[in-house]
């Protein structure tokens, strides 16, 4: 072998470089495939930010909340349908944490050997979520026009059945006026997953939690309800003058001078730890949405302040679907099953791609102490509201009248559960400013689960 | 099925044959210039004058000198690291001197950067000396032409030949392997060596000032070592004290070779 | 005393005891004809069957793909692009009967660049259908300027004569270029004559690898390769002045194999490079122009829309092709900027599938591979180094194309050989080629047969 040949050998160096790039290319080709084709700038498969191919999105019972036909993106026939189901759906570049957004991979069924064939050829795979769309547009009509939040789960599996924000507007037919018109103000913004609202006497809830789990007196004893608490610092002025209650009756007539008294004398410390306990401050992972996390923060509080706080008030805010996790903690014993509203990516002849379902669940409160709250919250249906909204569903529940400012109106909050074994549902509503919680959301929440009483029995 | 449907899957196994029939042909195509059947053919060759050993050349660029990364590397310290290159080129076979030190000598002649070189020449670089054996390329009929009657004389006999005229009375000869330069010998001792005061001088540091002797005794000649630092062989044998020589003996003196005649009028 | 049988390969000991002579081995020699040579009439010569199948099985191929690129074009432009390709299998089917038939030379390198160039070809028609013309006229002048240079270098000394004209004349192009070009897309390596644009680097490059390349006796005269060192860096200068990054990289990477493969001498090889290195890191630190154009390596999601646009579609796009493509006309990166040239890579990925891609990239490693072990082979040093270098240079230039379009290395605009659109690059393609094919003696038909008629025994 001569010289030349000899030193040639040098060059399988740049052989073997070049082989070891392409290794890097192709593994990061095979590891990210999915998510850069689905990128948005894909126009294969987008038109500006909106999916043009790919599967449909149906509901539990197989209705086409959205489909691709001839290239365009089209929607559920009707109208209400629509709208109800418009933050579930998402729009790319305007509402976040949307299915269609976050599913756009399995939509498309990207895969490496055929490309994009699939979705623009083969359409794509389809996505089936838990939800009823019936049910949501019931939800819808429900609100009649007012801004807020309905959520309703079952408490036993983790599906949600019915996830509805308002304002919500067409997406076949978005209107002009959208950024200007009050009317749709907080239009982009899917509430339930990540509204934030000031709780009212929901709270109590949490301060009914902390009580029991750390006064094993609290269930005997008596309290006395002047109108007011009188705090060191300041002073909690209650809805009514209770007299003497216990503290079932208390939380049935959601007394605010004894819970304000009781979240006083439980201290910060005690409330913080209860509060993130139970979520408030916490974010729960609902198939790919985090919902928003709430707020609870008495590190600088007055003892009057404090008070505030154990009635829902002062700087305490909560997201609607941590409310009503924790309504089904509360039903299913202190341990509740994450909500999830995806059921599964499905191909189009039907067969299973990938099971999304959450099997997760997250251990709120102890059995004894679901089991008092949840006798508390029984007790306020059938002692205090009567049972007029949710005939034979044996409810619990819980209002709250959350003030939001002098010049507005409270939000009225509702948020419970049914204890049948067969109907094991738990809801949260929050209507804007809409006044009194039972007759607000009450009647919201009464509509919802009457029609999804009536679909199952 | 649906037309629409029917097209795309059409479409999908055309992609699929082209892209496969272009990665076939390139592959076939460029794996065939592999294919190279024909092994390493021996063009030509190098003898070695002195051991006989043979080296076969297949390239058309073979480099030769003392440095290990040279195609033939000769082990004499006489030889520069890089003392040559013999290329095949154009009409026949040349030599180029790469920066050597001590030169190279075809048939005795000392070259000047480059030469053409023919079959059956003999090259010397420093004193390792190398036959040139490639049949196809003999020296051209020109030069062969105005020598007939050389052309039948063998190599070294060419030379002693040709001093015949100047001979006298010389009984014998060495003849020095490296340049075929003839020395004649006479009826008396002869001292070989590097010192000035020898009577053959070689001026090569491997050699010592006073090396060997060569003896006349009665009609033969005796060959001795004067403890030289390298030594003196005889027909690859070293030599202590001394020993007789014959007519072909090959002697080394310190890395200088001869070979002896022994009746020189007659050869 | 040494014995024949254990000598070490090629050494001849001088200080070997003497021996009596006429005992060594004589080894016979009879007329040996390799089996794809036939003995016809006294002559050697290649037998031509395999070369016309493989002739019409690529006519067949490069028919499928043009006619996919048509796909998609309007009625005025079919007659003319059809037209136009046809004239490219015209242009193959005499190539091969004037080379394959009756010259009798084999025919690999030639078809490989033919199915490559069709690529271009196709590619061209599809995006750019009124350009087909000059990147026709770019092809076939690259296989003439292949088939000049092979006939060039068939004899060795007219390459030993011509090294240093050519040496010259590219130092001057280059400055020339340096001194009247203008910007184009932040680059001064363009030179507009009327209605052409060529890139001067490109012609450079050929006359980069010929003036490198050397016989051995040059090399082991000038054992010092100062000359040549000094050669190269004032190219690599010129380019860089030019800025031309990506282009430098392609020079300076060459220059290290063709010094190491003259000198053997790995130090000075590790002792430049380093120079190189620091002074690199210098002017990336000191002139922030040139620290720009990395600041989008390794983030271009973050600059989607911004610096990193080409890299990002260009992945999003190859990916949707995947294996097999989407089909030449349905694809979307041709839309992006400089598409057809440093992304190109992207869409043959995009159009005609990853296989293709990855056989294209198999195409280059293989030239290197044959390069490399034909070297021994070679008639001279000059065609070993040269073939060598070539290939290199193609291979090291296609992985700065690829990895830098996908982001595995910093983004340098250079083109993709043989496939991007592009005159200049596609006539230094097929001229880096010409070195190829002059490495393979088989090329040279009477070289062969003086090599395979020696009927005396050695």
């Amino acid at each position: 072998m001569n010289t030349i040949s000899k030193r040639a050998k040098i060059l399988y160096a740049l052989v073997a470089v070049c082989l070891v790039g392409s290794i890097f290319l192709g593994v990061t080709f095979f590891v990210h495939g999915d998510e850069y084709a689905s990128n948005t700038r894909n126009q294969h498969i987008y038109s500006g930010n909106v999916l043009i191919s790919g599967g449909r999105v149906l509901d539990r019972d197989d209705r086409v909340l959205t489909a691709v036909e001839n290239g365009s993106r089209v929607y559920n026939e009707d109208s209400v349908i629509r709208r109800a189901t418009l933050h579930v759906l998402g729009e790319s570049g305007y509402i976040a944490g949307g299915v269609l957004e976050q599913y756009s991979a399995e939509l498309i069924g990207y895969n490496l050997l055929t490309g994009v064939f699939t979705a623009t050829e083969q359409g794509g795979n389809d996505i089936r979520l838990t939800l009823d769309a019936e049910l949501c547009a019931d939800a819808y009509r429900a609100m009649d026009g007012r801004k807020g939040a309905v959520g309703v789960y079952n408490y036993k599996t983790g599906e949600i059945v019915c996830m509805v924000s308002t304002p919500a507007y067409d997406p076949s037919d978005k209107p002009e006026d959208i950024d200007d018109n009050e009317d749709y103000e907080g239009a982009y913004l899917n509430k339930f997953l990540y509204g934030q609202y000031v709780p009212g006497s929901t709270f109590k809830v949490v301060t009914a939690v902390c009580a029991v789990e750390n006064m094993p007196d609290v269930l005997t004893r008596t309290f006395t309800c002047t109108g007011e608490y009188h705090a060191s610092d300041g002073t909690v002025i209650c809805n009514d003058t209770h007299g003497e209650l216990t503290f079932q009756q208390a939380f049935n007539h959601s007394c605010n001078s004894v819970f304000a008294q009781l979240a006083d004398e439980l201290g910060g410390e005690k409330m913080t730890a209860t509060a993130e306990k139970l979520g408030v401050t916490s974010s729960l992972t609902v198939n790919r949405s985090n919902t928003a996390k709430g707020s609870y923060d008495v590190s600088t509080a007055s003892h009057a302040d404090l008070g505030w706080s154990g009635i829902g008030q002062y700087t305490d805010l909560v997201n609607p679907c941590n409310m009503m996790t924790l309504a089904g903690a509360v039903a299913n014993g202190g341990t509740a099953r994450i909500p999830y509203f995806v059921d599964g990516v499905y191909s189009s002849d039907g067969r299973l791609v990938r099971n999304e379902k959450s099997e997760q669940t997250k251990n709120y409160m102890s059995a004894s102490t679901a089991s008092v709250i949840k006798n508390l919250m029984r007790t306020t249906v059938t002692d205090y509201y009567g049972e007029g909204y949710f005939p034979d569903m044996e409810m619990c529940a819980k209002t709250g009248t959350a003030e939001v400012g002098e010049e507005k109106r409270p939000h009225a909050w509702m948020i419970g559960f049914s204890q049948r074994e067969d109907f094991p549902y738990a809801f949260a509503v929050v209507v804007e400013n809409g006044g009194s919680g039972y007759s607000a959301a009450g009647k919201v929440a009464s509509r919802v689960l009457g029609s999804l009483w009536d679909t199952l029995f | 099925m649906d037309l629409q449907l029917l097209g795309a899957y059409g479409g999908l196994i055309f992609r699929v044959l082209l892209s496969v029939s272009i990665l076939f042909f390139l592959l076939i195509s460029l794996l065939l210039l592999f294919n190279r059947n024909y092994g390493k053919n021996v063009i030509a060759r190098f003898i070695n004058a002195i051991s006989g050993e043979t080296v076969d050349i297949s390239s058309w660029e073979v480099s030769l000198g003392r440095a290990k990364t040279c195609d033939i590397v000769l082990n004499n310290p006489t030889v520069s690291r890089f003392h040559a290159v013999v290329v095949r080129r154009g009409k026949g076979w040349m030599i180029f001197d790469t920066n050597s030190k001590s030169g190279i000598l075809v048939n005795g002649k000392k070259i000047d950067k480059r030469a053409f070189i023919y079959d059956g020449d003999i090259i010397s670089m420093g004193t390792s000396v190398l036959t040139f054996r490639s049949p196809l390329f003999k020296r051209p009929q020109a030069q062969k032409k105005s020598d007939a009657a050389y052309q039948k004389i063998p190599a070294e006999r060419k030379v002693v030949t040709a001093a015949r005229k100047d001979a006298g009375r010389a009984i014998s000869a060495l003849v020095n392997l490296a340049d075929q330069s003839l020395v004649l010998l006479f009826a008396e001792d002869y001292i070989i060596g590097r010192a000035a005061d020898c009577d053959i001088v070689l001026p090569v540091m491997t050699v010592s000032k006073h090396h060997a002797r060569l003896l006349r005794q009665g009609s033969s000649w005796r060959l001795e070592d004067l403890r030289s630092r390298a030594g003196t062989q005889l027909n690859g044998t070293d030599v202590i004290g001394s020993v007789p020589l014959r007519g072909g003996d090959v002697i080394n003196v310190g890395g200088v070779y001869f070979r002896f005649i022994a009746d020189y009028m007659n050869e | 005393m040494a014995d024949p049988k254990t000598k070490k390969r090629g050494s001849v000991y001088a200080v070997d005891a003497p021996r009596r002579t006429g005992t060594a081995t004589r080894k016979k020699h009879k007329n040996y004809i390799p089996p794809d040579l036939e003995l016809k009439k006294g002559k050697i010569r290649e037998k031509i069957g395999k070369w016309f199948v493989l002739m019409i099985f690529l006519t067949v191929l490069e028919a499928a793909m043009d006619l996919s690129a048509l796909n998609g074009l309007t009625e005025q432009e079919l007659p003319g692009v059809i037209l136009l390709l046809g004239i490219y299998f015209a242009a193959q089917w005499v190539y091969y009967f004037v080379a394959g038939v009756l010259l009798r030379r084999r025919m690999e390198l030639e078809m490989a660049g033919f199915l490559l160039s069709n690529i271009s070809l196709a590619i061209t028609a599809s995006v750019y259908p009124d350009r087909i013309r000059t990147q026709l006229i770019a092809v076939i002048g690259g296989i003439l300027v292949f088939a000049f240079l092979t006939w060039f270098m068939g004899n060795v000394n007219r390459v030993t004569v011509s090294r240093m004209p050519i040496g010259i004349a590219a130092v001057g192009l280059l400055a020339l270029t340096l001194v009247l070009a203008e910007y184009n897309n932040g680059a001064k390596n363009w030179l507009f004559l009327g209605p052409l644009s060529i890139q001067p680097s490109e012609i450079v490059k050929v006359a980069f690898v010929f003036v490198g390349a050397a016989t051995l006796d040059k090399i082991q005269n000038t054992r010092s390769i100062a000359k040549y060192v000094v050669f190269a860096m004032v190219c690599v200068g010129l380019l860089f002045l030019m800025l031309d990054f990506g282009t430098a990289l392609i020079f300076f990477a060459t220059f290290l194999i063709i010094a190491f493969l003259r000198s053997g001498d790995i130090k000075t090889i590790v002792l430049i490079c380093t120079a190189a290195l620091m002074g690199g890191i210098f002017i990336i630190l000191y002139k922030p122009y040139v620290a720009s154009r990395f600041a989008t390596y390794r983030h271009i999601w973050e600059y989607i829309d911004a610096g990193g646009m080409q890299q990002t579609r260009t992945i999003i796009y190859s990916l949707s092709g995947g294996l097999f493509g989407v089909g030449l006309g349905n694809g979307k990166l041709r839309n992006v900027f400089a598409a057809t040239e440093d992304l190109v890579f992207g869409v043959v990925c995009e159009e005609l599938g990853m296989l293709t891609a990855i056989a294209i990239m198999a195409a280059y490693v293989l030239l290197l591979v044959y390069a490399i072990r034909g070297a021994k082979y070679a008639r001279s040093s000059f065609y070993a180094i040269a073939a060598c270098s070539a290939a290199g240079m193609i291979l090291f230039q296609a992985m700065l194309n690829v990895f830098g379009v996908t982001d595995i290395l910093p983004f340098t605009g250079v083109t993709l050989p043989f496939i991007s659109r592009g005159g200049s690059s596609m006539l230094c393609s097929w001229g880096l080629l010409a070195f190829l094919k002059s490495m393979d003696i088989r090329t040279y038909p009477k070289v062969m047969r003086e090599l395979y008629q020696q009927k005396e025994r050695i």
